[in-house]
């Protein structure tokens, strides 16, 4: 039997005043957040992950707390890893919001609806959230529509994911906090995709501003002052590189030099690596070969 | 009875030791093209530590914004046990000689047999992603068959230095993976170790007898006997020759 038709669950203008009510009120009792979609850039199929994810856009929008005593979850517990953050909180966002101000990113894998895995951070305290689940039907149809989300987040498992999103606070999480070594790369002057070349100038020929000064070879049919274009002699095209890799480098291996300011001990201020290092000069012993031990040694 | 006190480290030398094993890890990513990307170094740390001290060290202001970073590996002693299979005889003793010139500085230094006692580690390896955490496990399996042996300089005073194998025993893997969304997926791995150390005991030292007098008297102490003879005997210290059995110089004088 079909539901009584003269009772009305929700008219179309009853839908909209309760969702303008609910804007409204996450705009007083909300928090600005910046809202990060996930940008995957090489899934691994067989895992299903993409641990090279970046984020390059970063949204503001409001969104209230459902947690309004404060985060949820463990919080900062000690493991056998160290310090944790274990803060976990719902956020409700109103699904009319989002589809204006987020929705048409080209990023987001959906259009309809916030992501897990798209990241959350949150300026009031400076804590950046994973979405872990999207809930889209809670308050279920009190009005027969959905006007929010509901939003289950918990902090980021940092992994040295890319933020470029031009927002200088959340940008500076992965100064603080990766451990890419590559980030701290001599780089060349010129990118792998840049062409240039130079004059070939006689040696003493240094360049004061003006004509004749620079000391370039000028070809015997130049009649421009300075030449111009094809009236002088250039050096052979040269190809810009990215990297300075050392001599060892092969096709599939590329040995880089790093700035020697890359600490794994500044960088990561709970890792004991460089002590653990340290330590070990003063108490290992290398003075015999060990056959069985460090095979680089017996070889 | 047992209060004479010494400490020579060896547990924490072996912790050491096992530590730095594993303190040069690094990850690569790369992108669909084949070019690397990225080159993680793994932050490594024993994991027992004050609570206090983690907090100041790690996130001193309260204003970490991320839960923690990964991958990275803790360790941890997890037991240890004396091995019979390992014993020395406990009367054996390992002696050495001061080398100094001074005659008044030189002595010898001795320690018994040290008791062998098998230290069990546990190695955890984190990681948010599958790949990230195989590519730390390969990088440290090949190098156990099944041990990996490092030496260490266990007693320095004594010179000594012993080889000390460190046994992988078993891997464990643990991928909370299934479940409720909001439950958090944690991808560990638990590698068990034992390192088949030796714990030493105290080092005692005792100067050499340089120099011997015999006197020789007439009578008995209580009949106030007079002194007939002095026979001295004195080491002719070489300083280059630091535990060598010396010369001797041999003087007599008589009163009769």
């Amino acid at each position: 039997m079909p539901t009584n038709h003269f009772f009305s669950k929700g008219t179309i203008s009853e839908q909209y005043l309760y969702e303008d009510l609910i804007i409204e009120a996450l705009q007083i009792f909300g928090h600005d957040v910046y809202y990060l979609p996930r940008t995957l850039v090489s899934k691994d199929e067989l895992f299903g992950e993409d641990p090279l994810s970046r984020f390059d856009d970063a949204y503001l929008i409001e969104m209230y707390m459902d947690t309004v005593e404060g985060y949820a979850g463990e919080k900062e517990i000690i493991t056998r890893f160290g310090l944790e953050i274990r803060d976990e909180t719902t956020f409700t966002l109103s699904r009319r919001r989002w589809l204006d101000l987020v929705s048409h990113d080209a990023n987001l894998i959906s259009t309809t609806q916030p992501n897990e895995g798209d990241w959350i951070y949150m300026p009031t305290q400076g804590r950046l959230f994973e979405i872990s689940f999207v809930d889209v039907d809670d308050p279920f149809f009190q009005v027969d529509n959905l006007p929010v989300y509901k939003l289950y987040a918990r902090t980021v498992e940092y992994s040295m994911e890319d933020l470029d999103t031009g927002v200088a606070d959340i940008d500076a999480i992965e100064t603080k906090y990766s451990t890419d070594a590559l980030d701290w790369q001599f780089l060349g002057e010129q990118g792998p995709t840049t062409i240039f070349n130079q004059q070939i100038a006689i040696e003493r020929g240094t360049y004061s501003g003006a004509w004749p000064g620079s000391g370039v070879i000028e070809l015997q049919d130049s009649t421009n002052t300075p030449p111009a274009a094809g009236q002088m002699l250039l050096g052979e095209n040269e190809t810009g590189f990215a990297a300075v890799l050392t001599e060892d480098s092969d096709a599939y291996y590329a040995w880089f030099i790093i700035n020697e300011d890359f600490r794994i001990e500044t960088l990561d201020t709970g890792s004991d690596n460089e002590y653990l290092q340290t330590q070990a000069t003063n108490i290992l012993d290398f003075t015999e070969s060990n056959p069985f031990g460090d095979p680089t040694d017996s070889m | 009875m047992l209060g004479q006190y010494f400490y020579n480290e060896s547990l924490r030398k072996t912790i050491i030791a096992f530590g730095s094993l594993f303190n040069d890890i690094a990850i690569t990513r790369k992108n669909s093209a084949g070019t690397e990307v990225q080159t993680l170094k793994v932050p490594l740390a024993y994991g027992p530590k004050q609570k206090f001290i983690t907090r100041l060290e790690q996130d001193p202001n309260d204003n970490q914004a991320i839960a923690m970073t990964l991958p990275r590996i803790g360790f941890e002693i997890n037991g240890f046990s004396y091995d019979p299979q390992r014993k020395l005889n406990r009367i054996l003793k390992k002696k050495i000689v001061s080398t100094t010139a001074d005659k008044e500085l030189k002595q010898m230094s001795v320690q018994y047999s040290p008791v062998p006692y098998d230290v069990g580690f546990e190695l955890f390896v984190m990681t948010k992603n599958s790949d990230d955490g195989i590519q730390i496990v390969e990088q440290i399996l090949p190098f156990f068959q099944p041990e990996y042996t490092v030496s260490i300089k266990e007693v320095p005073e004594m010179d000594t230095i012993r080889d000390v194998p460190i046994v992988l025993n078993s891997i464990n893997y643990e991928d909370t993976y299934a479940g409720d969304f909001t439950e958090r997926r944690a991808i560990i791995y638990t590698l068990n170790f034992t390192a088949k150390s030796y714990v030493y005991g105290p080092v005692t030292t005792a100067k050499p007898i340089t120099k011997v007098q015999v006197d020789t008297y007439d009578n008995l102490q209580d009949q106030a006997p007079e002194r007939l003879q002095r026979y001295t005997v004195e080491a002719n210290v070489d300083a280059s020759l630091g535990d060598d059995n010396f010369g001797f110089n041999e003087t007599t004088s008589e009163w009769v």
